[in-house]
């Protein structure tokens, strides 16, 4: 036969003989060549279900058109409202819940900064007997004792076990530093006070700073 | 109800542990001189309100344990007792700290643990 092989067909396709096959009633083509016919009615089944998809998608938009309300428009307004509503509240959050970090930080340093004045005071004070500075520095050690047990009762009760730490802590040192023969005329030198003040100071402001 | 206020019947700078520490403003002179005869002298069932902040800046340990808890120490009253009869006030809130350390002293003191051995003043 005539156009038995691919290449034969592929250019008979593409041929005005094709063309001209294509005006034949389809019994004419069947009856001429068949196997053209079957490559024909397999394109024509294929435009078919193209034809029922294409329908389909077209009703859909039209559904689709029809069911668009007074609000469809504003849609995408309504959504970039509503996210920057809600990136407004995170920023708010986070930058309030930054600056509350801040705060309990500089209060930390704060108290970190006044628990080391009361170390160097209260070393210098008790590692040597009765003096004439004693005056003025028990002055100072009752002053900042008390500031520091001041700054601790501030400290926010969402840092309840750190208050609670701290608030030992001044208790203790309050009990170290002015117990025994403080503000005496008869105080001696005390070596070993001095060194449990400094290892009391150096605890606490460890734990200090592992917590900031 | 009697008042006690330590800044205008005892001493605006209360200081040290003995009356050898500091003359008439230790914490010794003020139990004898004042805290017990005052709670001597109170009927039964009233209390003595203390004042701690009332002029006074500060308290050292010394003077508040020697003070208070001695009170306990050298037998003359149960720390129940005293407790029951005292009731310390202030309002500047700066000083819950000396009235938390008061009633600590006294509830962790031992009664009648200790003679009672008069100092001398310091010269």
């Amino acid at each position: 036969m005539l156009l038995q092989n691919t290449t034969l067909k592929s250019t008979f396709l593409h041929s005005p003989m094709f063309e001209y096959a294509c005006t034949f009633s389809s019994l004419q083509l069947c009856n001429a060549c068949p196997e053209y016919s079957a490559l024909i009615n397999e394109n024509i089944l294929t435009n078919e279900k193209l034809r029922v998809s294409i329908d389909l998608l077209n009703a859909t938009l039209l559904r689709q058109e029809n069911n668009i309300n007074v609000f469809t428009p504003y849609i995408p307004i309504i959504a970039v409202i509503i996210g920057s509503i809600a990136a407004y509240f995170f920023t708010r959050y986070h930058w309030s819940f930054s600056e509350k970090k801040k705060i309990e930080a500089d209060h930390l340093g704060k108290i970190s900064t006044l628990i080391s004045d009361i170390e160097k005071i209260s070393i210098g004070y008790w590692i040597e007997a009765h003096n004439k500075d004693d005056v003025e520095n028990e002055i100072y050690i009752k002053s900042k004792i008390k500031l520091l047990a001041k700054y601790v009762k501030n400290i926010g009760k969402e840092q309840e076990s750190k208050k609670n730490d701290l608030n030992d802590f001044a208790s203790n040192l309050y009990d170290l530093v002015t117990g025994d023969d403080f503000e005496s005329h008869n105080r001696m030198a005390s070596k070993n006070k001095a060194g449990l003040i400094a290892f009391l100071c150096a605890d606490i402001l460890a734990n200090i700073s592992s917590h900031k | 109800m009697k008042t006690l206020n330590i800044g205008k019947d005892f001493s605006v700078d209360p200081i040290g542990r003995y009356r050898s520490d500091g003359d008439k403003r230790s914490g010794e002179a003020f139990r004898e001189d004042f805290l017990k005869p005052t709670l001597q002298s109170l009927a039964l069932n009233e209390i003595l309100e203390i004042i701690i902040d009332d002029g006074v800046e500060s308290y050292g340990s010394s003077f508040l344990s020697e003070g208070f808890a001695g009170m306990v120490k050298y037998g003359y009253i149960t720390k129940e007792e005293l407790l029951k009869k005292i009731e310390i006030k202030y309002t500047n809130e700066d000083f819950e700290f000396f009235k938390k350390k008061i009633l600590g002293y006294i509830a962790a003191a031992k009664y009648n643990s200790k003679v009672y051995v008069p100092t001398q003043p310091y010269v």
